[in-house]
Parts: structure tokens; C-alpha cells; sequence
């Protein structure tokens, strides 16, 4: 297990490589290029809103800056996973024929999703300011939860873009559990919502990690506030076994690759 | 000093992975008409053994689906061996095809780069040895545009270019000087010879005979698997020639 790590340090120079490439192609041929990455998520709360507010009589005024909160780590983790899937694939000819560390393959991947996130990220501060909201001490918080969901992130994409290689159903299930998960994860809703103010129900929607990354985005944004360290905890276990267990089954099955591929 | 690659008793059989390539159609349609295609391993390797010393060309012969890329696929390290011993001593690097690591949208700048570092150079050596790079392929006139616009002739130079200033200690080129013209087909081969002569091995995959008396002295044939004949490449062409002869016969 320390093997992988220390060879992934040592190719860490074609990693951020990979990971430009990854940038560069994603918008390539586009107009807009990046300004894409900004104008998803401004375009999906502003959706988003019209729907909650007009049709389902949201009250609440500070709806959208709440929705964009728990959105933006959300992208991250919808877009790195399935397009994680196929990083092999696309990469077939240097699977095949070159000695390289093939962990950098998914985690440019994730790493190319990441510097989206943070991108993201500085629009929602600069919204923050010119609503304004107070900057207090939780902001702090932020980059922790973003570290734990990009450990995740990172070690579940070993494991599927692994099993995508192998039976490229794979993508089509990540696709549909993810689309699940949306529903499930204070994405659309917040936990401060009539609907879960049953604390039962609050306490155990909080075992999902993903709905730490939100929900935790949201209350230390908005309510200045941390979550309940258990949740922080379960969370923080889930992110570093997910990461542990995907060195270990990529160690396990890597060799395979260049043989189906 | 010892051998630059050394083989021994190398065994490389594909166990199959049974699951892998199998549909739920093709299991249905199996079930129902009680036919089970099953798939075809890749060409495997069975116990191979030879040396190749520093500075040494050998070029390997044979059929298709001898077992020719699957020995380089274990010499580069991509493959894992079976049984017996494989050593390649030193920065091992394989001449891809053109299209391999090029990414159309990205300028030649871009892409050689990144195909440098792909082949295990760090960022500065690949920064530091781009105009030398730029100059074999004879390529300044369209470095800065994007590959897309290139010739397949084009980008076969510059990947034969990144490559070839690697200074590999073994070199191996699987079939991809076929596109190239006959101009760099002679540099290709000049810069051959001056790597052999820093004690660089090359390994030469290819079909075309004429390239293989042209580059090696010494060929390697090989059939299911095996090693037919290793010594003189003249002698080796002529038994390869004979073996396909009567292939042709048993058609």
C-alpha cells in the first residue's frame, strides 16, 4: 500500500501533466472554455430555484445561496466519479504498450475535477461578498471537507475506472446510484427543512458522506456553524477507508489491465 | 558488464479471464442454442530464453500472433510474466506509434511534452531537449499548431523524435517506421546506430525485411510462442522466408 503512494509521488510531475491535458481538452473547441465550469452551476441553482420557489412555494429567500452551497461539492463528486470510469479506456494504447504509473490515468481525472471545484469555488465566494455574508472562522472548515471528499472521490475512482475496464456496465450503474444519491443528499433540500425536522431522521441522513460535504458547505457558510462530530467522524472513517480500499484493490487487479483492455 | 536484456525460461500464458468480454446476450443465445463461443487468448509466450548485450540490434521475425508484441509487452514491464525471468537493465523506453499519445487538439509543443514525460523524462529534461526534439523531426514550421493538422508522416517523426532522445539503455520499436519517408527513414537510422554506439539495445519489431538487414545483424524468430532460430539476420530472414513459404503451401 505505501508502494503506490511513493510511486505515485515519484511520477507526480506526469500526474500534473496528465491532469493539464485533462483541462485543456475538457472545453476544447469551445468558445466559452472555462467560463463553462462557472456558468453550470449558476445556470442549474437558477433552474433550480424557479422549480422550488414557483411551483413548490419555497419560502425561504435565501433559497439559491443555500442550494449553491450544497451544489458545488456536489459537481465535484457527480462529475469525477463516472467520468473516472472510462480513464482507462480512453488511455488504451498507453495501458498497452508503456510502463507508466496507471493511477495517474483516473487521478488526473479527479485532480482535472478538482481544480473545476475550486473554480466553483470562487464564484460562490464572490457571490457570498456581494450578498454579502459575513466571513467568520467556519470558512476555515471548508477546506477540510474538501480534502475528505477528495480522498473519496480519488480512491473510489480507482476502483471504478478498474471495473469499467472490465465490464463498462460499470459507468451505466455509477451513473443511476448517483442519480439516487442526489435525492438522498441535502443537495435540492436542506436538513433544516420541515420535512426532516424529525432529529431522528436528521441524525441518520447524516451518515452519508456526501451529505456532510453539503450539508457541512451550507452550515458553515451560512449558519457559521460546525456539524455534529459524529457525523464529521463517520464521514472522515468513510473517506479514508474508501481511499484505503481503493489503493488496495487497484494494487490487486492493476496487472490485469494491459491483458483485457 | 552484463547483458542490457536478459530472458530466461519466460513463460506468458493469458489464463483468460473468463468474465471478461462475456454479455448477458451472448450467455442467453449460449444457454438457448447450447454454443459457447469462448475467447481467444492473445498469442502467449512459451519459455523464451535469450540475451541481448549493450549496443547489441536484434530484430524480431515472425508470423502474426507469435508472441512478438507480447514479448515486448514483458521486456517494457506492462506485462506480467508467468513463469522464468525477464531484466532489462536501465531507462527501458518503446517507440509508440505517432498516434498513440498525441492528442489532435494540442499543439506538437504540447503533445511532445507530454509524450516525453510519458516515457519517464521529468519535466525539465523534456523542456531542455524540446529543440533538439524540434530539429531531428525537422518540425519548427508546424511545432505551435495543432497535431490534427499534422501528416501521419508528420507526427510519426516527432514521436520517433521524442523517443529517440530519451538515451534509452533499450529501445523498442514495434512496427512503426512504415510511414515515415525515405529521407528520415535515414536519420531514423543514423540515430539508430549512434545510440547502439553509447551502448544503447534495440529491440525491431517489424515485417519489412529490407528495414530489418538495414538495422540489426541479429534477428530472433519466432513462431507459436517459441524461439525458432536466433544468429545472423541473414540466415534468420532466409529460414523465416522458407517457414512462410510453406505456410502458404499448407493454405
Amino acid at each position: 500500500m505505501p508502494g503506490i503512494l511513493a510511486e505515485t509521488w515519484r511520477a507526480r510531475e506526469l500526474l500534473l501533466a496528465l491532469t493539464e491535458h485533462e483541462i485543456k481538452t475538457r472545453y476544447r473547441r469551445s468558445f466559452l472554455g472555462l467560463l463553462w465550469s462557472l456558468l453550470t452551476p449558476l445556470y442549474q441553482v437558477l433552474v433550480m430555484t424557479i422549480v422550488v420557489r414557483l411551483l413548490w412555494k419555497q419560502p425561504d429567500p435565501n433559497y439559491s445561496v443555500k442550494l449553491l452551497c450544497g451544489l458545488v461539492p456536489w459537481a465535484f463528486f457527480a462529475t469525477a466519479l463516472p467520468t473516472s470510469c472510462s480513464a482507462m479506456l480512453r488511455a488504451r494504447e498507453l495501458v498497452k504498450r508503456v510502463r507508466i504509473p496507471r493511477q495517474a490515468l483516473p487521478f488526473s481525472v479527479v485532480l482535472s475535477c478538482a481544480f473545476h471545484f475550486l473554480m466553483s469555488m470562487a464564484v460562490l465566494l464572490v457571490i457570498l461578498l456581494l450578498i454579502p455574508v459575513a466571513f467568520g472562522p467556519a470558512f476555515l472548515f471548508l477546506p477540510v471537507l474538501m480534502l475528505m471528499e477528495l480522498l473519496m472521490v480519488a480512491g473510489l475512482s480507482l476502483v471504478v475506472s478498474v471495473m469499467h475496464t472490465f465490464y463498462t456496465d460499470v459507468e451505466y450503474i455509477i451513473t443511476n446510484l448517483i442519480w439516487a444519491l442526489y435525492f438522498l443528499t441535502p443537495v435540492i433540500w436542506h436538513v433544516g427543512e420541515p420535512w426532516v425536522r424529525d432529529p431522528h431522521k436528521q441524525y441518520l441522513v447524516m451518515f452519508n458522506p456526501m451529505a456532510v460535504f453539503c450539508e457541512g458547505f451550507r452550515r458553515a457558510i451560512i449558519d457559521k456553524q460546525m456539524l455534529d462530530p459524529v457525523h464529521l467522524l463517520a464521514a472522515a472513517a468513510v473517506s479514508i477507508a474508501c481511499f484505503l480500499f481503493g489503493l488496495w484493490y487497484f494494487r490487486r487487479h492493476e496487472w490485469q489491465l494491459p491483458e483485457v483492455i | 558488464m552484463g547483458a542490457a536484456i536478459q530472458v530466461r525460461e519466460l513463460v506468458k500464458r493469458y489464463r483468460g479471464l473468463p468474465h471478461v468480454g462475456r454479455t448477458l446476450k451472448s450467455a442467453v443465445i449460449g444457454r438457448l442454442t447450447g454454443t459457447y463461443m469462448a475467447q481467444t487468448p492473445p498469442s502467449a509466450i512459451e519459455g523464451v530464453s535469450f540475451e541481448v548485450n549493450p549496443g547489441e540490434a536484434v530484430a524480431i521475425i515472425g508470423p502474426n500472433g507469435s508472441g512478438k508484441t507480447t514479448l515486448l509487452g514483458l521486456i517494457s514491464g506492462v506485462l506480467v510474466p508467468t513463469s522464468g525471468e525477464v531484466f532489462a537493465r536501465g531507462r527501458v523506453c518503446v517507440l509508440l506509434e505517432a498516434a498513440v499519445a498525441f492528442h489532435p487538439d494540442l499543439s506538437g509543443h504540447e503533445n511532445v511534452l507530454l509524450q516525453g514525460m510519458i516515457l519517464g523524462m521529468t519535466r525539465r529534461e523534456a523542456r531542455s531537449r524540446m529543440d533538439d526534439i524540434v530539429a531531428f523531426a525537422q518540425a519548427e514550421a508546424y511545432i505551435d499548431h495543432p497535431v490534427r493538422t499534422l501528416s501521419l508522416g508528420q507526427r510519426a517523426r516527432l514521436g520517433f523524435s521524442v523517443a529517440a532522445h530519451m538515451s534509452p539503455d533499450v529501445f523498442l520499436i514495434d512496427e512503426v517506421l512504415a510511414v515515415v519517408d525515405e529521407e528520415f527513414h535515414h536519420a531514423c537510422y543514423q540515430r539508430l546506430q549512434e545510440l547502439r554506439r553509447n551502448g544503447c539495445a534495440i529491440l525491431f519489431v517489424s515485417h519489412i525485411m529490407a528495414q530489418v538487414r538495414e538495422v540489426c545483424e541479429r534477428a530472433i524468430l519466432m513462431d507459436g510462442g517459441q524461439v525458432l532460430a536466433d544468429g545472423p539476420a541473414d540466415k534468420v530472414i532466409e529460414r523465416y522466408e522458407r517457414l512462410a513459404a510453406a505456410h502458404q503451401l499448407h493454405h
